[in-house]
């Protein structure tokens, strides 16, 4: 299964992503900003980073890039795709995720191992957990607070979509504890904790015991979970 | 609280009440985004003698 990872201008952490892609079992294959069509790729991942040095707004600019034609269209038509971080904020800036990222309420940049709850294991990318499970993977973001109007947060949580919770101290002022949001299809997930750095023995988290894995790569269920889903489509 | 962003758009020719039009829906459209933020003011800087 072919998984494309896009690099925008400033973004960082695509090498990891399709590195991740590899480790789970996936052929990665690199898309660029400019690129008009997605080279025949059956998932999407968005990876984190500075897309166009966040100008104007993080993802703003990412969001009517080229390639995000053909990604929003294959999104909407039920390709799978995860937006990690930046990614995440160029989802919702394109409209493909609900609510928007805002400066973390500490002001500063926060980077951490995180805990999470996965709050929802029927998504593409999180089937190889289970509901309720806690993982860790690192956290790295200064605009990571996820905000929504009311109305639309209490629609998340009734529909399900909240995907994954901060446990153990919100890191952002994220609205309800969110960390990561699915669309509802269950297809399109977005969340600022990053599963591509937690893959790898001995280069994933170290703190809270390397996570459920105990070696720090829990992270590595969502690469294997995308091709789940895509071997029963 | 958060702070606010100002734009300064420079067109060619007069600042007609289209082209503020124009202007309004890229501040609507791009330059803000509805979830976080609100346009305040679209305004011909040179009519308002700014």
């Amino acid at each position: 299964m072919k998984i494309g990872v896009v690099t925008f201008p400033g973004t960082l952490d695509d090498r990891d992503a399709a590195r991740a892609v590899v480790r789970g079992g996936g052929e990665a294959v690199a898309l660029w900003h400019a690129d008009a069509d997605l080279r025949g790729v059956d998932a999407v991942v968005l990876p984190g980073g500075f897309s166009y040095g966040d100008y104007l707004r993080a993802g703003a600019i990412a969001s009517i890039a080229p390639v995000m034609g053909p990604v929003v269209e294959a999104a909407r038509a039920g390709m799978p795709v995860l937006g990690i971080c930046n990614g995440f904020q160029v989802l919702c800036e394109a409209g493909l995720l609900p609510g928007a990222l805002v400066r973390n309420d500490v002001r500063t940049f926060v980077c951490r191992d995180q805990r999470l709850r996965v709050e929802d294991a029927s998504t593409a990318w999180t089937s190889a957990f289970e509901t309720g499970q806690e993982i860790v993977v690192p956290l790295k973001n200064g605009e990571g607070g996820y905000n929504a109007d009311e109305r639309t947060l209490d629609e998340l949580e009734g529909e399900g979509r909240v995907v994954f919770r901060y446990l153990g101290g919100n890191p952002n002022g994220s609205r309800r504890d969110i960390a990561g949001v699915r669309d509802a299809s269950g297809r399109v997930v977005g969340l600022m904790p990053h599963p591509e750095h937690a893959t790898e023995p001995g280069y994933g988290p170290t703190e809270h015991g390397g996570g459920a894995s105990g070696d720090g790569t829990d992270g590595l269920g969502f690469f294997t979970s995308v091709l789940t889903a895509l071997a029963s489509a | 609280m958060r702070q606010g962003k100002r734009f300064e758009l420079v067109v060619e020719g007069p600042v007609t009440p289209a082209v503020l039009a124009q202007a309004r829906k890229a501040a609507e459209q791009l330059l803000a985004n509805p979830v976080i933020e609100d346009v305040v003011s679209v305004t011909d800087a040179d009519a308002a003698g700014a």
